[in-house]
């Protein structure tokens, strides 16, 4: 098969989402077809998805050892790492698709430029999952960048959503230029922008030029931006409080989980060979996050602030797992892999969850996104209340829940890695952030409700805070199919072709 | 065309982004002041590359000194954390 073929029927799932965004762009101009734009949205996402679970059956499970993954002249690779994330971008697009059926009336503001916005988005994503070029990697960034600055701007009658989408915008847009000046520091340095030939070279003992770590060094703050680490984070909790909840939802869980996979192909292939330069930068950025994030979520009111500033601890939490991939061990890098795969998956279905519970209670006439909202839940929605409740445990790490699951793995990898001091500061930062986790729980049960007024629920809404409750009590309880998935996902991280 | 409301809301949106507005000139600027002045210390000392690699580091640093005045809001200022 030429690479060009292998390439086309490699990207499949990318080419049929793109088709399908188009597709829902133009059924959105018939007015008879307006109102089945979402549902269509979320059908297209499953499909999509069904593609991606394909290949591992289609070339039996050798899809997990094959060493001929790359195509389209080594600029992407179809790894086990690119399939799994694929995959969780595509169930956090069809929870947020569920999440945005209702809210979008809600809001005014229903189309189906949204939905294909969402499609064009994790088409980026997954672009980016399979980068294995920083080139590759810029234009799945973008991408995904792009549909995001529109969609945080959603609210166009809305100064907040205005602002947040316009700050967004601006703060992305300079950490693109911080990228790409990366990337052409270490082009001048190494003369070549692929990852794998990059790690190759210092295999070879080349040596490590001061431009190729000050492009090193702007790589990380670009990151550092898009996944919101301190002290590159100012932006996350304005996008996340002004953008429409249901994209802050998005937001903070596929594009997270994104940017860490560039993360991880950029840290632990390309620069791995530098992995002295870059482990004290990433160590600083992880324990900042994690402090930072979640001092700042005690002191907020808003439901939607603070679980931006809890996302910001979260990216600490999860910078663990690339710093215990600097270990030259394959075992425990692949630890490190393990529980940040693992960490991310579970963050998704939790964060997503919690956002839920805050659109459920937007209605015409209250935002519902303050914590006092949250008050007296218990006695109006017993089950809603038990949703958040698993939830926000979830968030904290409680046993029994799947947090616990993947901050249980994080702790251990960065044991099994001689970082017990890393493990520690997370540990601490856990118990720190009991509290404002808890005292949601404590607002809704011990709390008398704020009016009388019912709660907006849907099919979609109700249909996604069942799955990620579901998700987050199976996996917690028996987490054993998720681990051994992820745990087959990363025995196919490529080498060097 | 926009509805009035519209047009405060993004003029008002406009006016808070204001600072960051100029950030990406600025980045590129001081770093290009940098390069600049360390290109032309190298040919005129004869020390290259050294203080062309200095020049980019000092104009990068300056650049993200600009960057984090802007962007972090002034003590004092009251704005939300």
């Amino acid at each position: 098969m030429s690479d060009l073929a292998q390439g086309l029927y490699f990207l499949r799932p990318e080419l049929l989402l793109s088709f399908y965004g188009f597709f829902l762009l133009l059924l959105s101009t018939l007015p008879v077809f307006r109102r089945w734009v979402g549902g269509l949205a979320a059908l297209g996402c499953l499909l999509t998805l069904g593609v991606v679970l394909s290949f591992p059956y289609q070339q039996g499970m050798n899809v997990f050892q094959a060493s001929d993954l790359f195509f389209f002249g080594n600029l992407m690779i179809l790894d086990g790492m690119a399939l799994f994330f694929k995959g969780a971008f595509l169930l956090a697009a069809i929870l947020s698709i569920l999440i945005s059926l209702r809210y979008l009336d809600t809001e005014g503001v229903q189309s189906g430029e949204y939905y294909s916005l969402i499609c064009f988005a994790v088409v980026g994503m997954m672009i980016m999952a399979s980068g294995t070029d920083l080139l590759s990697i810029f234009v799945g960034l973008e991408l995904m960048a792009i549909c995001f600055y529109i969609l945080v701007g959603y609210l166009r009658g809305n100064r907040k959503s205005n602002e947040a989408a316009m700050k967004y915008f601006l703060l992305g847009a300079f950490s693109t230029g911080v990228f790409v000046y990366g990337a052409s520091l270490i082009y001048s340095a190494k003369g070549t922008t692929n990852l794998y030939q990059l790690a190759a070279r210092f295999e070879q003992g080349d040596p490590h030029s001061p431009l190729l770590i000050l492009g090193m060094i702007l790589l990380t703050v670009s990151l550092g931006f898009k996944v919101a680490a301190v002290p590159f984070h100012m932006w996350a909790p304005d996008a996340y409080e002004g953008a429409p909840t249901a994209v802050t939802a998005f937001l903070s869980t596929a594009s997270k989980a994104a940017a860490f996979v560039a993360f991880v192909r950029i840290y632990a292939v390309g620069f791995l060979g530098m992995r002295d330069q870059w482990l004290p930068l990433l160590a600083v950025l992880s324990v900042a996050s994690m402090t930072l994030g979640n001092t700042s979520a005690l002191l907020q009111d808003n439901m939607k602030r603070m679980l931006a500033y809890s996302s910001i601890a979260h990216a600490g939490y999860v910078l663990i797992g690339i710093i215990v991939m600097s270990r030259p061990e394959v075992d425990t890098m692949q630890t490190g892999m393990l529980s940040l795969m693992l960490y991310l998956m579970i963050y998704t279905f939790i964060n997503l969850g919690a956002f839920s519970m805050v659109v459920m209670l937007r209605r015409e006439n209250l935002a519902g996104d303050r914590v006092v909202d949250f008050s007296g839940l218990h006695q109006r929605s017993p089950m809603a209340a038990f949703a958040m409740l698993v939830f926000m445990l979830s968030l904290a790490g409680i046993p029994a829940t799947a947090g616990f699951i993947g901050k249980y793995y994080l702790f251990a990898a960065a044991m099994k890695a001689h970082f017990a001091w890393l493990a520690v500061v997370m540990v601490l930062n856990s118990v720190v952030s009991a509290f404002y986790y808890l005292r949601v729980v404590w607002h809704m049960y011990q709390k008398p409700p704020v009016d009388s007024v019912r709660y907006a629920v849907s099919p979609g809404l109700v249909a996604a805070v069942g799955i990620c409750l579901a998700f987050n009590l199976l996996v917690g309880i028996f987490p054993e199919t998720l681990i051994e998935l992820t745990r087959r996902s990363i025995l196919m991280l490529g080498r060097a072709g | 065309m926009p509805e009035p409301a519209d047009r405060s809301s993004f003029a008002e949106a406009m006016r808070k982004v204001a600072p960051y507005l100029n950030l990406g000139w600025n980045f590129a600027i001081t770093v290009g002041v940098g390069v600049a002045v360390g290109w032309w210390l190298d040919r005129w000392l004869k020390t290259s590359p050294w203080l062309l690699l200095g020049g980019i580091l000092l104009g990068m640093v300056g650049a993200f000194v600009s960057f984090f005045r802007a962007v972090m809001p002034p003590k004092g200022a009251g704005g939300k954390p």
